[in-house]
């Protein structure tokens, strides 16, 4: 504050007028306000001092506009609209004690505000809890409640535009991907009754998803890219191991659950029914979290052990998704259903001895595949 | 978060001071009642406000779980009635969060209530596997519809003017809610049978209804439109705008503006004002451009600069009368009534 404004602010000769307002009639009373440090002293249609302790705020707005309330008589309002005056109100912190911000109530104790905050505070924990962990916990809870025979029902209804048809692929090539799903069955319980590979045909995208029920679907790209059948086993294996543990649908759950939650808090529900409905179209967009993206991970180590081939096709797939990462930005897409490759990859053990590979179909079935 | 209906004063949800008729105001000293200069009110806030106060009221109500909601709508509430000036001085909104938060659970409790009560009524009916048993037992269904929608309405009515003060005088409506709504029933059901076609005549009982019973302090307003003549202009209003695919709309209004206006009275003193068909055009005209350019982030400013046009189309004559004003014993009406209003989606306002 300027020296020559804090002067004026303490010249106890400075007034202004304001109407004054008794609460009982509409009658505006002219008066002319002094201010002082210990308060303000009314003169004119009705006079009186009134201690700072016994001002409060109601309302501020641009221009000078402003409104206190008096304690005595009960229900006394001033209504000021000058620039002036309101710096120097604030300039002698006649507001110290009383402000209490434009919009609370007019009976509101300190102790009630209080209590709305620390309400008001437990419920932002509360959110944050539930945005962070809550909603996981939910997710998992409601996933374990649905019967496996949803899983099916809802992957169904994925959008898979880009499905090759099948009468487009050659008799090795279903020979290949009919053999792949079996082996893959074979690994372990992975709920479905029955797995299905599919290939997308985008040659742009190197990805590869699970979705409930048990279709795995696969670019083009991707096979491309692919260079052993340790490789190939490594991928369906991770898939395997989305489908296990139900990574999808608890996706669909999640989203759902946040969607339900949000449609509430924002009041409109009427989004919601549509929501549920078209979450197969949803499903392509939803990706795993990092958290499920290790727990496939480490289910396709386990079955890659167990099955005597080592665990170096899962390093060699990670590798050349960072190298095609690196060169082709566009894959960008990939990103977004397996997030941080690198940090996947620096999980794996280096030191594991290597292991032969160990081919598992048909070199005619491999090289079909190939020529996706 | 997305911008929905429950949360924003949309168009018929609109800023209750707005339309809440505006009160007399005070004459330059010393005039002589009658040759007063009219009392004219303009609207303070601005769109930048308005932008930042939604934008609080969204983040905290999705952060607090929606229990904010109720503190939300209060902070509303004041940014449109204590930026509302008439005759130089504002309006005030009284109201406060916890109490628009109880309403809320009052609200939530009956529908709740009802919602159970009714489903309760529907499964026993079916159980007993007869025909004429189970559609009987749909029945209340629409009966509480009929009744619960009147209700918000007056409830939402009450609250909103119970809350407001201008030159520290409140505004109260008289009347029980149960009357109004055992009279609004069966006028609702008449313009559902008719398909609209008696629908006015409902508007009509409904504004005047409101308006004769709405007091400032213990000063009376009067609505003497002759149910008709709105009825009348009310149709025309409908068929021509049909018909002239929407143009006509903007003749219409300012029309039916005027004549809600013209028959309104706060004790002997009229309304008036003027509202041109070509001005009421320019603004829905750039308010919907402003919408459309600014992708919504404009929806503030049109509001405001909508709340302000009608505003300053409405005047009062003799305002000094209005000094007059005492405080008759306070009402209390409860936020109950605008919370279910909310909850149903109605959108309560004194439009016609
Ligand atoms: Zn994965």
């Amino acid at each position: 504050m300027p020296d020559s404004e804090n002067a004026e602010a303490l010249n106890p000769s400075w007034r202004t007028e304001a109407a004054y307002f008794n609460g009982r009639e509409a009658k505006a009373y002219r008066v002319e306000v002094a201010m002082a440090r210990e308060g303000l002293e009314l003169r004119g249609e009705v006079s009186g001092f009134h201690p700072k302790e016994s001002l409060r705020l109601l309302d501020r707005q641009a221009g000078g506009r402003f409104r206190l309330a008096l304690r005595e008589p009960e229900g006394a309002v001033l209504e000021f609209d000058d620039a002036q005056a309101w710096r120097r109100l604030r300039d002698l912190r006649l507001l110290g004690g009383g402000w209490s911000g434009a919009w609370s109530d007019s009976s509101a104790s300190l102790g009630t505000r209080r209590g709305l905050f620390v309400l008001v505070s437990a419920m932002v924990l509360f959110g944050f809890w539930f945005y962070g962990f809550g909603l996981d916990w939910s997710a998992n809870t409601v996933t374990r409640m649905l019967p496996r025979s949803l899983d099916a029902k809802i992957g169904e209804t994925a959008a898979l535009d880009s499905v090759m048809n099948p009468s487009k692929l050659t008799e090795a090539a279903l020979a290949a991907l009919a053999h792949s799903a079996r082996v893959l069955q074979g690994l372990d319980d992975l709920g479905p009754d029955s797995i299905h590979i599919l290939v997308w045909a985008d040659t742009d995208n190197i990805n590869a998803y699970a979705f409930p029920g048990g279709r795995i679907a696969v670019t083009t790209g991707m096979l491309r890219h692919l260079t052993d059948q340790d490789m190939w086993f490594a991928l369906i294996a991770h898939e395997g191991g989305h489908l296990k543990y139900r990574h999808g649908m608890r996706q669909i759950v999640r989203a759902s659950l946040l969607y339900a939650c949000t449609s509430l808090l924002v009041g409109d529900v009427s989004g919601l029914g549509a929501a549920l409905a078209e979450n197969g179209g949803m499903l392509v967009r939803l990706h795993f979290s990092r958290k499920d993206e290790m727990e496939a991970d480490d289910f396709a180590l386990r079955k890659m052990r167990d099955s005597g081939r080592g665990t170096a096709g899962l390093g060699r797939l990670f590798k050349m998704l960072l190298k095609e990462e690196k060169d082709f930005p566009k894959w960008a897409a990939f990103f977004s259903t397996h997030p941080a490759t690198a940090e996947r990859l620096n999980r794996l053990d280096s030191k594991e001895p290597a292991v032969r590979m160990k081919p598992f179909l048909s070199a005619q079935e491999w090289n079909a595949l190939k020529k996706f | 978060m997305s911008e929905s209906s429950g949360f924003m004063p949309t168009a018929p949800d609109q800023p209750p001071a707005g339309y809440s008729p505006a009160v007399p105001g005070e004459a330059p000293a010393g005039e002589a009642p009658g040759g007063e200069t009219p009392g004219r009110g303009t609207f303070r806030g601005t769109g930048g406000e308005l932008l930042v106060t939604f934008l609080k009221n969204h983040l905290l109500t999705f952060l607090t779980l929606g229990i904010y909601f109720a503190w939300a709508r209060a902070r509303l509430y004041h940014y449109f009635y204590d930026n509302t000036e008439f005759a130089g001085h504002r309006f005030r909104f009284t109201g406060n969060g916890k109490e628009i938060f109880m309403g809320m659970l009052r609200a939530l409790g009956i529908l709740l209530g009802l919602g159970i009560a009714l489903s309760v009524i529907t499964v026993l009916g079916s159980l007993t596997h007869n025909k004429v048993i189970s559609i009987l037992t749909f029945l209340p269904i629409p009966v509480a519809f009929f009744f619960l929608v009147p209700v918000s309405i007056f409830g939402a009515m009450r609250y909103r003017f119970t809350r407001a003060r201008y030159r520290e005088i409140s505004f109260a409506l008289d009347g029980s809610v149960w009357e109004f709504a055992k009279e609004a029933a069966p006028k609702m059901l008449l313009s559902m049978i008719t398909l609209g076609i008696a629908g006015p005549l409902f508007t009509h009982w409904r504004i005047g209804k409101i308006y004769n019973n709405l007091r400032y302090g213990n000063l009376r307003f009067h609505w003497d439109a002759p149910r008709y003549d709105y009825w009348l202009l009310a149709l025309k209003g409908f068929f021509l705008t049909v018909l002239t695919l929407g143009v006509y709309h903007f003749f219409w209004y300012p029309k039916m503006f005027a004549f809600v206006r013209d028959h309104l009275r706060l004790e002997e003193n009229r309304f008036r004002g003027s509202l041109l068909p070509g001005e009421y055009f320019r603004l829905m005209a750039t308010n919907f451009l402003l919408v459309l350019c600014t992708l919504g982030v404009g929806t503030p400013w049109v509001m405001v600069r909508t709340v302000k046009f009608f505003i300053e189309r409405l005047e009062l004559e003799n305002p000094s009368k209005l000094e007059a004003a005492v405080q008759n014993a306070g009402q209390a009406g409860s936020a109950g009534g605008e919370m279910l209003a909310q909850a149903m989606d109605l959108g309560v306002g004194l439009g016609f």
